[in-house]
């Protein structure tokens, strides 16, 4: 019994308390190469708006009501390092499985070559993401980007080949940092042929300032596949618990697409400005507010993006308007967010009745036009060591002959298990 | 008897005095990190069930006001670096691939640590010593903090006579009310210099039965140019370590 007791106590004794156990950091000192990735599955309900605009789009003859799809997506990134020189890769791949079939996907979201021989300056050059601006949901001086999903802003982009220069310094005083980044992203060559028409290299500068204690950016991008465009913004905390920002863009001469009253399509050269407008709230309860107001100068306008609603209903008992109708929904008129005024707004709130790593929010975004909004409820647990659990819902409501109102799916149920390793 | 007393009061009273508390703050800054450093921190949030969850950060720091904060562990987390200059705050997170500007109160990761736990800089820059009294073994410094932005609006650090090195930190809000209090516990030879509690234990009134301990490795002085506290160096900060 004794001897019971004393192998008992020894195991005891031998079980670590939290923080007794040595701390070895060698696993976690740089290495000469190091990866880290993703993978996660996502099924989901989607309940659809038989009589809209969307629908007829996307399941033109059919009669379905409901779609479960099954989504898979994995993500591996690394650097590879020698002295002052490195390379860096992201690939990204997805798949997807619903009634109407299946499709998947894999490509390089980023993969370029690096050489930074100190703190100060850099040159890389192959396929980059950049992340110009400093809205959440919105980035009117994103001028070198594939757009952002509002409903999901964090989720990460593909990038273009390009070369980009940076320089920096610090200084004591009002202005503390100043940064200057200048890209040129070539579609010659067959390089980067979604980003705009070939033949062209666009540069763009941007210049970074801290400044009184605010993030000033001025940002110019040379005619070139894309139009010119002039650009600035700003971030600033006016205390512990605010921070506001803004962004401001003018862009001249840029091609837009429209269907004339004659049901024609035409390409129109015009100027207009883009702005933002938000803030991040904190509440002494650990709530944070998001909140931002959009307005894209050349977005469509209710009348415009009638004509568009008009044209698809009479394109499902006139086939000679199919044609019309795809060209006019890939050049423009189906893009995400595709009218003028926007308001974005986000609630979370954080590990809510001492829940720790729990966080549930809820999103909005309406369309200030018109009314018409989407609803986007959601709980994230972050509580396991590797796995992130995330269930959301989006519900889409408005009008008749409104954005949201139109969207082929009424409200989709997903749940996202995403694996870090 | 009466005047005996009288005298030993004051004696203890003038020797209370005698020491300067902003001097002694000033020096267990100094014992607990040089101006200058970097280090591995891990950190262990401990549930009532005795469930537990671990992040590894890397930290460097220049001067009084310039702080990078780089996670390495859980994997969810790895290469999410936070900046801090002063009173500004940047959070860097991959997926988004630009650093955001944030409130100095938001908190970058959950669990019951807090920026000030992930993010401090020297105390001595954000607290001013209201009053300094001596207990038999360690001296009692009440700090008020320099502005709203600091987490905490006071804090009661006892500091070891011998060390200059604290034994506990007892964090209040404005209000009075005790938030939580830190347990500096295992001092340890770090080498060049540095001798310092290696571990700090956190509880709060406010989550009974949760525990927070903080693990220190391989604190060492580090000289690095300010363009490294910058939006443009952010992403690359795992190149430091």
């Amino acid at each position: 019994m004794k001897c019971r007791a004393a192998v008992l106590v020894s195991l005891l004794a031998a079980v670590p308390t939290p923080g007794q156990e040595p701390f070895d950091v060698s696993g976690y000192e740089k290495k000469a190469f190091e990866w880290k990735g993703w993978a996660e599955l996502r099924p989901e309900e989607q309940f659809l708006r038989r009589d809209s605009v969307g629908y007829l789009l996307q399941f033109p003859g059919e009669t379905r009501t409901t779609l479960e799809r099954a989504n898979a997506a994995a993500e591996i990134s690394g650097t590879l390092r020698y002295e002052s020189l490195s390379a860096d890769f992201t690939g990204h791949a997805s798949y997807l499985r619903d009634s109407q079939g299946q499709d998947g996907d894999a490509r390089l979201y980023e993969a370029y070559a690096g050489w930074h021989p100190g703190s100060r300056s850099g040159l890389e050059i192959g396929k980059r993401s950049l992340r110009w601006g400093k809205g959440y949901a919105f980035s009117p001086v994103a001028f070198l980007e594939r757009p952002k999903d509002p409903t999901d802003p964090e989720l990460s982009r593909e990038g273009f080949v390009m070369a980009v220069a940076e320089l920096v310094r610090s200084f004591g005083g009002p202005l503390q940092t100043l940064a200057l980044t200048a890209v040129a992203l070539p579609t010659t060559w067959g390089l980067n042929p979604d980003f705009g028409p070939s033949g062209d290299v666009d540069v763009a500068v941007k210049v970074y300032g801290l400044l009184l204690d605010t993030d000033v950016d001025v940002l110019y991008k040379a005619p070139g596949s894309q139009a010119q465009r002039f650009g600035a913004d700003f971030s600033r905390n006016l205390g512990s618990n605010l921070e506001i920002h803004g962004e401001w863009a003018l862009t001249t001469d840029a091609p837009r697409v429209v269907i004339t009253e004659g049901n024609t399509l035409a390409k129109e050269l015009r100027s207009s400005s883009s702005y933002l407008l938000g803030l991040r709230y904190l509440t002494e309860r650990e709530t944070t507010l998001i909140l931002e107001y959009f307005h894209g100068g050349s977005g469509y306008t209710e009348t415009e993006i009638q004509r568009f609603f008009d044209l698809v209903k009479a394109s499902a008992n006139d086939p000679a308007l199919s044609d019309l109708v795809a060209r006019a929904a890939t050049q423009g008129y189906n893009r995400p967010n595709a009218m003028r005024n926007y308001v974005y707004a986000r609630i979370a709130q954080n590990e809510p009745f001492d829940i720790l790593y729990f966080t549930p929010s809820l999103t909005a975004i309406v369309n200030a036009d018109e009314g018409s909004f989407s609803i986007i409820p959601e709980v994230l647990y972050t509580g396991f060591k590797s796995l992130e659990l995330r269930l959301r819902v989006a519900v889409n409501r408005g009008e008749s002959s409104t954005e949201y109102g139109e969207k082929p799916v009424a409200s989709r149920v997903e749940l996202r298990a995403r694996y870090f390793f | 008897m009466k005047s005996l007393l009288v005298l030993l009061c004051w004696a203890i009273a003038a020797r209370a005095a005698a020491v300067d508390g902003a001097q002694l703050l000033r020096k267990v800054d100094r014992n607990l990190e040089p101006e200058s450093y970097e280090m591995y921190r891990k950190l262990i949030n401990v549930e009532p069930d005795g469930s537990r969850k671990e992040f590894v950060l890397y930290s460097v720091k220049k001067g009084h006001d310039k702080l990078v904060a780089l996670f390495l562990d859980p994997p969810s987390e790895r290469d999410r670096a936070t900046l801090r200059l002063g009173d500004n705050l940047w959070l860097y997170i991959p997926n988004v691939g630009k650093p955001v500007r944030i409130t100095s109160l938001q908190s970058v990761i959950g669990g019951v640590f807090n920026n000030a736990d992930i993010l401090r800089l020297d105390y001595a820059a954000e607290y001013d010593v209201e009053a300094t009294q001596e207990a038999p073994d360690a001296y009692v410094l009440s700090l008020k903090a320099k502005t709203a932005e600091v987490a905490y609006d006071k804090l009661t650090m006892r500091v070891d006579k011998k060390t200059a090195l604290p034994l506990t930190i007892e964090c209040y809000a404005a209000s009075g009310l005790l938030i939580k209090t830190l347990r500096f516990k295992d001092v340890k030879d770090f080498g060049g210099g540095v001798r310092r509690p290696a571990t700090i234990e956190t509880d709060s009134p406010l989550h009974k039965g949760y525990l927070s301990i903080m693990l220190y490795a391989k604190i060492r002085a580090r000289a690095m140019p300010d363009e490294v506290f910058t939006l443009s160096y952010l992403p690359r900060s795992k190149e430091l370590r």
